[in-house]
Parts: C-alpha cells; structure tokens; sequence
C-alpha cells in the first residue's frame, strides 16, 4: 500500500520519521538501516553555537521511559552544514533541521542559515525544550512568545514549512498550537517531554545532575494521544504525534486522534533499527486493517 | 529483514565460579549457541556487558585471552543490583552476554618492549587478559613484570594464577598487602611506594596500570618519577558505559565514548579530556 503522506509543504514516503535527540544526527545509526526508508528524520537541536551540553548523569531510567537532561549538546550550525549535512540522503528522504535557540532574534538567524539549504525539507522549532535553564521552558509555556518565535523563524525561513514542537508542560496545549499558528507556523509537532525528575535514595541525590529533565518513553503515550487530539480537533493545522511510540499499533493510535506523521524517540534506545522496521510494520498492520491508506483512519477516532 | 539489534544479549550458561574474594567472584561462561562461540573473537582489554535477566546488565572486561577460548572468564566485584544478583549465580545458570565492545590495549605496538603491570584490587582484571596473552606470545615481548597489590591477603583475586606467575622464570612477579599479616610471605605497603622499591626502568617501556582512583593517583606520580610519559602508561576505564556501542551518550568524557573510543587509553590521551574522572 501507499504510505505516503503530504501535508504542510511536506512530502514523506511514509509517515515515520525519527524524533530530534534519539537519533543523532542520522548517521550515526546508518550501520542499523537505509535511512532512505524513513519518511524522514529530525536532528538533533542544532544551536548557531556549538553546546557542551549538561553535565553527567544526563539519562536514568524510569518505569516505561526515561528521563533525560542532555542539554542540547551539539556540533553548531556551521559544523552540522558542512560536516553533517552533505553526508545525509537528503535527496531520498526529509531531513528535517531542529532548531534551538535563546531568544527570537537567534531563533530567526538560525532559520536564516538553513532557508537556502536543499537537503533541509523543514525546520522544527523547539519551543518546548524543558533542560536548558536559560532558555526553552519559558517560550514553550507562554502563548506569546511562542507566536514572536514562530514568526521569527518563518520570516526567516525562506519556502520551509516550519513545525513548531510544543511542549506538554502547559494547562492548555491548543492555545500554545494556536499561538504558533498565528505566528504562521505550517505544522505542530508534539509532545516534546514531560518535565520530570528521579531521586536515588541511598545517595539522596537525584539521578540526574541537572536535576530535572525531560521524560519520554512509553510512559508520556496516553498524554501524547490526547495532546494530539486536543490540537488536531480544535485547528485547521496539521500535527506529527510524538510521545511513547514503540509499535504500529502505536502509531496508527496517533492518526487516528488526527496525526499526519509521527515520530519515534525514546524506542531508538531500545533497539536501533526500531524506526526502520516501524516503517514495514505500519504497511503490515494497515493491511491487516484493510486499509489502502492512512488517509483512510486518519482522524477517525469513534467517540 | 537483517536482524541487527546490538542490544540484544546472548544466551550464555555458566560453567564454573570462583569466589576469589569476600568481594570478587569469577565466571567462567560459554555462549549457548556453539556456532557463535566457535566464531566469538576478541581482543585482549575488550568488554563485555553480562546481564542478569530482569535486573540489568553491567560492564566487565573479558579477563580470559583470546589465546584460550574455552570459556570468556569475567571477575565480579559485588557494588550494586546487577553484581550483587550475579554473584547469587551458580554453575548452570543462565547469563545474558554482549561482546566483545570497545577498544582493546596496544599489544601490537607494545611488541618488543618491556611491559610493567601494576594492578590494584579488582583492578588485576583487566591486567590479566593482557598478561596471559603476552606469556601465550612470550617472544613477542621483553621483560614482563607484574605488582599486584590488595588491601589483605584476603583481598588478592586470582590466587589459581599467582603461584604460577610467581614461578615462572620469564616474568617478575611482587605481590603486596596494604598492612603486615599473619602467614604473608610477600611485600607489605602501598603500591605505588613498593613500585619505587622495584624501580623498574622506562627505557623502551610501557606500564599497564588498572586500579582504584586513589592508587591510581599515586601510581602515576611513581611512574612519572621512574621517568615514564604519559604516552607510555596505559589504563582502562569501565565506568558509566550502558548502550556499549556509542549511540546513548551516558559514558561520554568531552568528545570522547569509553565505550567506543575506550576503555583503554594512554595517558597522553586522558590528559587531552576534561577531568570529568
């Protein structure tokens, strides 16, 4: 069957695209798959500097997840466009560019760095990043600011589509997805991860040094379906469903809540190739299904 | 589809233990599958993650040589959940085993040169893999020597190998206790101060050292003072690695993976990392 899917000035052979932080920057994990075969993938946030990231312990384990507070380590934009870039299949699938920045006026120069770049099929705006403490978290909770940014990087962004990621860590996610609409965002994409933390009794110490972090995993699924719903039934806008994704049945879970696409994050951990098979595995279960395509189920929720 | 899930362990039965120490317990384990063990190769200072099913999995260098392949032998120092259930395992019982990961020591370039092994503690591990395979390949090598030191007489692991490596005529071998005991016929103090007394020379040299921080510390201000470089000492790092195979981030010292670009490094190398050890 067709897999394909289109929406928001993207094209994708299939619907599975990796979630940023899980997957490198792509190549990493070339020994365990064609990248070719995913609809696509994102990178991790690439910031206009490099970063160190946070110190260790940076990842712990939690029932169904994981928490991490990685802190946005990355090469920079420079290093990612000439190091990274030209060594990734661009031309036989999305490689979507996700985008870290302070402030609204880097967030737009970053979008500036990539609007002339033909291997960049879209930006991902993280508005939602809950680790880095100068940053992050504050856009993702306030509905104006996530409009300023959004509007900062599509200005900037050339023909684009820009995805806004929002994060869960608000009382109300529609008006954060409305929010990033007005600011002329093409696509949302959620949830990021769920701020958390994981506390080591014997040492009393949390588990991660930062604290805080971000959980993800099995466990945030059911706050990510019903984040997706909420967004996918209240705007006009399409939305990729991320949180929790480690089946098909997880997967087309989150189109039917209204997903065009989705992306599977923490599951890489599990096993590297997961996003690979993810792809033959939604063909297999649509099959099953009787379905010709996703078009088919998409939003088709019973209530 | 290529099945290709380096996460994966494989079934693996031990056949043997040896509780060396209060603290250190040996195994001896063969993958189940023949055809895979048959095929299994490693290089010496490579690990392995041992894993208990439904526990957790932990790092151990392979301590075996490849030059004896009838088992893959791992020594155990009881720390946390996963040492602790493993030492609760008896001969037949089932292990989880990925391996070989990481790098492994330079013997190749160490060929030709005399080779002074310093190991502290559980630290002998790591140190014994290269040992046996250096006295498999005895020509390859110049003079060998080996200070293994423990808190007690207790403490020492591999108490099969010492009366072998104290016998031998092609290789030196102290051993020494923290403080004086009843019925210790070796050295007696610490070893970086016992590594002096030896004073073993740095010209065409390399010392391979494995220990805890604290000996390690003082052995290196020893070794500096007998006239080795950084580039001549060895060491080999065991901690915080959890994927094995360089994609999850946890093991990582600036730039570098311990467990792709380790365990094994030289000290030039360390020098260059930020002092996250």
């Amino acid at each position: 069957m067709d897999l394909s899917v289109s929406f928001g000035g993207l094209t994708l052979k299939n619907p599975v695209l990796t979630a940023s932080g899980t997957f490198g920057y792509g190549l990493e994990f070339t020994p365990y798959g064609d990248l070719a075969r995913l609809g696509g993938f994102v990178v991790k946030g690439i910031s206009l500097l490099p970063r160190e990231g946070n110190p260790m312990p940076r990842i712990a384990e939690t029932p169904c997840g994981m928490l991490n507070a990685i802190g946005l380590q990355n090469v920079g934009a420079e290093v990612f466009l000439r190091d990274k870039l030209p060594r990734l299949p661009w031309r036989e699938t999305a490689v979507v560019v996700n985008l870290y920045a302070c402030s609204a006026e880097e967030f737009g120069d970053l979008a500036g760095l990539f609007a002339g770049e033909e291997g960049v099929a879209a930006l991902e705006v993280n508005v939602s990043c809950p680790n880095v403490r100068e940053g992050g978290a504050a856009f993702g909770a306030d509905p104006a600011q996530i409009a300023a940014v959004t509007a900062a990087v599509k200005r900037r962004a050339g023909d684009k589509p820009v995805i806004v990621k929002l994060s869960p860590n608000v009382t109300d996610i529609v008006a954060a997805g409305r929010a990033a609409m007005d600011g002329g965002a093409d696509i949302l994409s959620a949830i990021n991860t769920l701020t958390g933390m994981a506390v080591d009794v014997r040492t009393r110490r949390p588990r991660l040094a930062n604290v805080v972090g971000g959980l993800s995993g099995p466990a945030v699924k059911p706050v990510g379906l019903r984040c997706v719903w909420q967004l996918a039934s209240a705007l006009p806008l399409p939305v990729i469903g991320i949180g929790g994704i480690a089946s098909a049945e997880d997967a087309l879970e989150y189109v039917l809540v209204g997903a065009h696409a989705v992306q599977a994050g923490t599951a890489n951990f599990s096993r590297p190739d997961f996003a690979f098979r993810l792809v033959d595995d939604i063909a297999a279960l649509a099959a099953e299904l009787g379905l010709d395509s996703l078009d088919a189920c998409r939003g088709g929720l019973r209530t | 589809m290529i099945e290709l899930n380096p996460y994966l362990p494989e079934m693996a039965t031990i056949l043997e233990t040896v509780q060396e120490t209060p603290t250190i317990k040996t195994f001896r384990v063969r993958l189940d599958d023949p055809g895979r063990m048959q095929a299994f190769s490693f290089q010496p200072g490579q690990v392995g993650q041992l894993s208990v099913f439904g526990v957790g999995e932990s790092t151990f260098v392979i301590n075996s040589s490849p030059t004896r392949m009838d088992h893959l032998q791992f020594s155990v120092m009881r720390a946390g959940e996963v040492t602790t259930r493993l030492h609760g395992l008896a001969a037949g019982d089932k292990v989880g085993v990925r391996a070989p990961l990481g790098n492994h020591f330079p013997y190749e370039s160490m060929r030709g040169k005399d080779i002074v092994f310093i190991g502290g503690g559980i630290g002998m591990a790591p140190l014994r893999t290269l040992l046996l395979f250096m006295l498999d390949n005895r020509a390859d090598y110049g003079r060998i020597s080996l200070l293994y030191g423990a808190r007690s007489p207790e403490d020492m692991a591999f108490k099969t190998d010492l009366p072998e490596w104290s016998s031998r005529g092609d290789m030196t071998t102290v051993l020494t206790i923290d403080r004086e005991a009843e019925g210790w016929e070796h050295r007696v103090g610490l070893i970086p101060n016992v590594l002096l007394e030896m004073a073993p020379s740095a010209d065409n040299a390399v010392a391979v050292t494995c220990g805890p921080p604290i000996m390690i510390k003082f052995t290196l201000q020893a070794l500096k003072k007998l006239g080795f470089a950084d580039e001549q000492i060895y060491t080999t790092l065991e901690k915080r690695m959890k994927c094995g195979v360089g994609l999850c981030g946890r093991c990582n010292i600036g730039t570098k993976y311990v467990c792709v670009d380790g365990p094994v490094f030289s000290y030039a190398e360390l020098r260059e990392l930020p002092n996250e050890l």
